[in-house]
C-alpha cells in the first residue's frame, strides 16, 4: 500500500498531461468526424496509470532516453491489459477458436504450419502477415493459388479481430464485457480489418523483399517484424476505438508509434523478444501434422500473450488516444 | 507435398497408385549384386539392393574414435570403405574387423568409389587436394591426381574411368590404370554434389551462387564434350545429385522442384513440386519409381513416368547430405538427428527406426546382407534383417488426423481456460477499486 501511494504522489491525469514538446506534430484539426464516430469506449482512467506529466525525464534512463513517454509504464499497461483479458471467457475461447480457425485454414489449404511456429499464428498483426505470405507461398505453387489463400486467411483474420479487439477494447476500457454491444457494427469492422490486414501485408511483402536482397531472410524477417509492431501495431485498436477507417487507424497507429519517449518502443521490443523466444523453443520441434495436446496447449498459451499484449496496447491507446492527431498534421522545426 | 493434397491425390490416382505397387517389387530385384561400389550404389545412382529388409539389428559396429566418418560408405570385394577424416578404413563387410587403414589428408571428401582392384578417394582440399587411387586389398597408393581445389562431392566412374568434381567447377575425367587426365570439363559455377554416369553421358550440377541460378550439364563421357544443359529458374543452392534410368535423368533443382530431363536434349519431360530443395549429395533412387529427399527431411516417392507424388514422409533430421536408398523394397535413409529409418515403398508408412547417437547419418550402403550406416559422431554400424521384431507401421508425421486434432485442441484449450479463469478470477482477483473504474 505504502508503495502504491507513494506512486500517486507522483501521478497526472493524462488528460492534462502535455507531453508534446513544440518540436512535436501538432493537430490542425481538434475534433475530426472519425473522432466523432468515436466509439462509446471511455478513456481508462488515468489516476493510477502514472503518465508523464512533465516535458522534463525522470531518472537516469529517462534522462539519456529523451522525454518521458505519455504511455503508461510497462508494468501497469500489462497489468491492466491482462487481467480483463485472463478474466473473460469469452476473449480467450474467442482467442482460442481464433487460433483454430487459422490453423484449420492452413490446414484445409494444404500448408498445415510447421509445429514450432503454430504459437506465433495469433501474433499480433502485422506479425502473421509476412508469416501467412511466406508459409503459403512455400506451400503452394503459382501466385494466384497464393494469392487467393493469403487473401483467404486475411478473412479469416479479419473475421476473428473483429470480434476479439472490440471485446478486449472493451474490457480494458470498461472493465466489463458486453458482447452485444461491442459487435455492434462488427461486419463493417471486418471490412476495415481486411483493409489494414491486406495494406499490412503488402508493406510486410515489400519490405521484405527489398531488405532480403541486403540483409538475408532472417534479418529481414526481423526487421519487418520490429517496425511493423512498433508502427502499425495498434491499428486494430485504432480503428475499433475510435470508428476510424483503415487508412487513418494505420496513420493514427504510426503517429502513435512517434509520441516521444521510448516506453511504446520498450513494449514492442519485448514482446518482439518474446517471439523470438517462441519460434526458438519450438523452433526445432520435428513437424507434425496433428498437433499433439501439449503442442496445442503451448500454442493457446502463447495465443493467450499475444491478446495480453494487445489488451495492453489498447490500455495504452485508451490513455493516449486525445493527444494522437487524427487528421494532416503540419510540422514545426526546432528552435535553436 | 502438403499432405492434404496428398490425400486428395491418393484418392484420385489409386488405379495408378495399385499398378506402380505391382511394379516396386520387380523393380526392386533389378539390382542383386553383392557390392555397392560407388555413392548411389551405380555408377547411374539408382539406388536399390536386394536386401536386406527390416526390421533390422545391429550385425556390428565399429567405434572410431576421434577420426570421424565425413561420407557415406561403399561396399566392394566384402569390403566396407570409409573416407574418415584423416584417414580411410576399410572394414570387414561379414564382422566389421578391420582389413585395412591409411592416412589421409585433412579435407572435404565425398565417398569413395571403387573399380575392380581399386579404390579412389580425395585428400587435401584447395590447392592442395589431390585424387588418390589406392589398392582395394590394401590401401597402397597406386597413383594420384592434383585438383589443384576440393573436391567434396562424391566420386564416380564407369568400366575404366573416375569422375571427380572440383567445387570450382572443374570435371576432370582420368584414367583409372594411370590416373592421367582424359578431359576435363568446366562448368558453370560450384559443383558440391556427384557426378553420375550412365549411356556415355556424366551428368553434374552446378551452382552460381552469386547469379543466383545453376545449370545441370550433361558431357560426353568419351570426349569431355558438353551434350546438353539445363537452367531452372529459382534459387542456385539447393540441387541435388542426378540418378539416371532409362532414357530419363532425375534431378532435384535449387526450387524444390523434382525434375525429369531427357537423356538425349535435356528436355524436361515432367517435375514436381516439393516442400524443400535438395542437399548436394542427396541423389534421387529408382526403384522403378522414384525416390527422394530433401533438406527437411521429407522423403518422396513419385511416379517415375510422371512425376505424380504417391506419398511422402516427414523423417525427424533433415537430409543434408543424407539420401534414401532402397534396400529389399523399403527405403532406407539417415538424417541428421542420428535416426536411420526404413519406410514401405509401397504405402510410405515408416516400418522401422532406430537412433544411431545424435550426429548426422550419411546416405547408407546396402549389399544385400547389410545395410551400412556412417555417422558424424565416429561410428559405422552394419544392419541385418531381425528375424525376432516386427515392423511397425506408423504413418508420416506430415497426415493430418483432424478429428484427433480437434479432440487435442478441446482438450489443451478447456484445460488451459480452467486454469486462466481461477488464477484471474480466484486467486488473483482484480482489486475493488480496478473493478469498479
Amino acid at each position: 500500500m505504502g508503495r502504491k501511494g507513494k506512486r500517486r504522489r507522483r501521478t497526472k491525469p493524462a488528460a492534462t498531461v502535455s507531453t508534446r514538446p513544440p518540436s512535436q506534430l501538432e493537430p490542425l484539426e481538434q475534433e475530426t468526424p472519425a473522432a466523432e464516430e468515436r466509439s462509446n469506449v471511455p478513456a481508462v482512467p488515468t489516476s493510477r496509470s502514472e503518465p508523464a506529466a512533465e516535458g522534463r525525464p525522470r531518472g537516469l534512463f529517462g534522462r539519456a532516453l529523451g522525454p518521458e513517454s505519455p504511455y503508461p509504464p510497462l508494468g501497469v499497461s500489462m497489468a491492466r491489459g491482462l487481467r480483463p483479458v485472463a478474466a473473460s471467457p469469452l476473449i480467450l475461447g474467442a482467442t482460442f477458436l481464433y487460433l483454430l480457425a487459422v490453423w484449420g485454414f492452413f490446414a484445409a489449404a494444404g500448408a498445415e504450419p510447421p509445429t514450432g511456429l503454430l504459437a506465433i499464428l495469433t501474433a499480433l498483426p502485422p506479425v502473421p502477415s509476412l508469416f501467412d505470405s511466406l508459409v503459403l507461398l512455400q506451400e503452394t505453387s503459382g501466385a494466384v493459388a497464393s494469392l487467393v489463400l493469403v487473401l483467404g486467411v486475411t478473412i479469416v483474420r479479419a473475421l476473428a479481430l473483429g470480434a476479439i479487439v472490440p471485446l478486449v477494447v472493451q474490457a480494458v476500457g470498461e472493465g466489463a464485457v458486453r458482447p452485444r454491444e461491442a459487435l455492434r457494427g462488427y461486419l463493417r469492422r471486418v471490412l476495415s480489418l481486411v483493409g489494414i490486414l491486406s495494406l499490412e501485408v503488402a508493406l510486410a511483402l515489400l519490405v521484405f523483399v527489398l531488405v532480403q536482397g541486403f540483409l538475408g531472410s532472417q534479418l529481414a524477417i526481423f526487421i519487418v517484424w520490429l517496425f511493423g509492431l512498433q508502427f502499425l501495431g495498434m491499428a486494430p485498436i485504432v480503428m475499433v476505438a475510435e470508428g476510424a477507417p483503415s487508412a487513418d487507424s494505420l496513420r493514427r497507429s504510426a503517429r502513435a508509434a512517434r509520441v516521444p519517449g521510448m516506453r511504446h518502443f520498450t513494449l514492442i521490443i519485448i514482446y518482439f523478444f518474446l517471439l523470438q523466444i517462441v519460434t526458438a523453443a519450438q523452433g526445432g520441434a520435428p513437424f507434425v501434422a496433428t498437433p499433439t495436446i501439449p503442442t496445442w496447449g503451448f500454442a493457446l498459451f502463447v495465443s493467450f500473450v499475444h491478446v495480453a499484449v494487445l489488451g495492453a496496447l489498447a490500455y495504452r491507446w485508451l490513455a493516449v488516444r486525445e493527444q494522437i492527431p487524427s487528421g494532416p498534421v503540419k510540422r514545426e522545426r526546432t528552435p535553436r | 507435398m502438403p499432405p492434404g493434397a496428398a490425400i486428395r491425390r491418393h484418392l484420385l490416382l489409386l488405379p495408378i497408385a495399385a499398378s506402380l505397387l505391382a511394379l516396386g517389387p520387380a523393380a526392386a530385384a533389378q539390382r542383386a549384386d553383392a557390392s555397392w561400389p560407388t555413392a548411389g550404389g551405380d555408377a547411374a545412382h539408382t539406388g536399390v539392393a536386394s536386401g536386406p529388409e527390416p526390421p533390422y539389428r545391429v550385425a556390428w559396429e565399429v567405434e572410431t574414435d576421434d577420426d570421424d566418418p565425413i561420407c557415406a560408405p561403399v561396399v566392394a570385394e566384402g569390403l566396407v570403405i570409409v573416407v574418415m577424416r584423416e584417414s580411410v578404413m576399410a572394414l570387414s563387410a561379414g564382422d566389421g574387423s578391420e582389413a585395412w587403414s591409411v592416412d589421409r589428408e585433412e579435407g572435404p571428401a565425398g565417398a569413395a568409389v571403387v573399380l575392380g582392384e581399386t579404390v579412389a578417394y580425395v585428400e587435401g582440399r584447395d590447392d592442395g587436394a589431390s585424387l588418390v587411387a589406392a589398392g582395394l586389398t590394401d590401401g597402397a597408393e597406386l597413383w594420384s591426381f592434383d585438383l589443384d581445389d576440393s573436391a567434396p562431392g562424391p566420386l564416380a566412374a564407369d568400366a575404366d574411368t573416375v569422375f571427380v568434381a572440383t567445387s570450382e567447377g572443374l570435371v576432370h575425367a582420368l584414367d583409372a590404370e594411370t590416373g592421367e587426365e582424359d578431359w576435363s570439363f568446366e562448368v558453370e559455377g560450384e559443383t558440391l554434389g556427384a557426378p553420375a554416369v550412365a549411356g556415355g553421358l556424366v551428368y553434374v550440377s552446378a551452382a552460381r551462387p552469386s547469379a543466383r541460378a545453376g545449370t545441370v550439364y550433361a558431357i560426353d563421357a568419351e570426349t569431355g564434350e558438353e551434350a546438353w544443359r539445363f537452367s531452372p529458374s529459382g534459387s542456385a543452392l539447393g540441387f541435388s545429385s542426378f540418378a539416371v534410368a532409362g532414357d530419363l535423368a532425375y534431378v532435384g533443382t535449387g526450387d524444390r522442384t523434382v525434375r525429369a530431363l531427357g537423356v538425349e536434349d535435356g528436355r524436361e519431360v515432367w517435375s514436381r513440386v516439393v516442400r524443400a530443395p535438395f542437399g548436394p549429395r542427396s541423389m534421387p533412387a529408382v526403384p522403378g519409381d522414384l525416390v527422394v529427399g530433401d533438406v527437411l527431411g521429407g522423403v518422396y516417392r513419385l511416379g517415375a513416368a510422371d512425376g505424380e507424388i504417391a506419398w511422402d514422409f516427414r523423417v525427424p533430421g533433415s537430409l543434408l547430405s543424407g539420401s534414401p536408398i532402397v534396400a529389399g523394397g523399403f527405403v532406407v535413409v539417415g538424417d541428421d538427428t542420428g535416426q536411420a529409418s526404413a519406410i514401405d515403398l509401397e504405402e510410405g508408412l515408416l516400418v522401422w527406426k532406430d537412433t544411431f547417437g545424435s550426429a548426422r547419418l550419411e546416405a547408407p550402403a546396402a549389399d544385400g546382407d547389410h545395410v551400412y550406416l556412417a555417422s558424424r559422431g565416429g561410428r559405422v554400424v552394419a544392419l541385418e534383417y531381425d528375424p525376432d521384431a516386427a515392423l511397425l507401421a506408423e504413418p508420416s508425421p506430415t497426415t493430418l488426423f483432424p478429428l484427433q486434432a480437434l479432440l487435442n485442441f478441446a482438450a489443451a484449450a478447456a484445460a488451459l481456460l480452467v486454469l486462466l479463469l481461477v488464477v484471474f478470477r480466484v486467486v488473483l482477483p482484480a482489486p475493488r477499486e480496478e473493478a469498479e473504474s
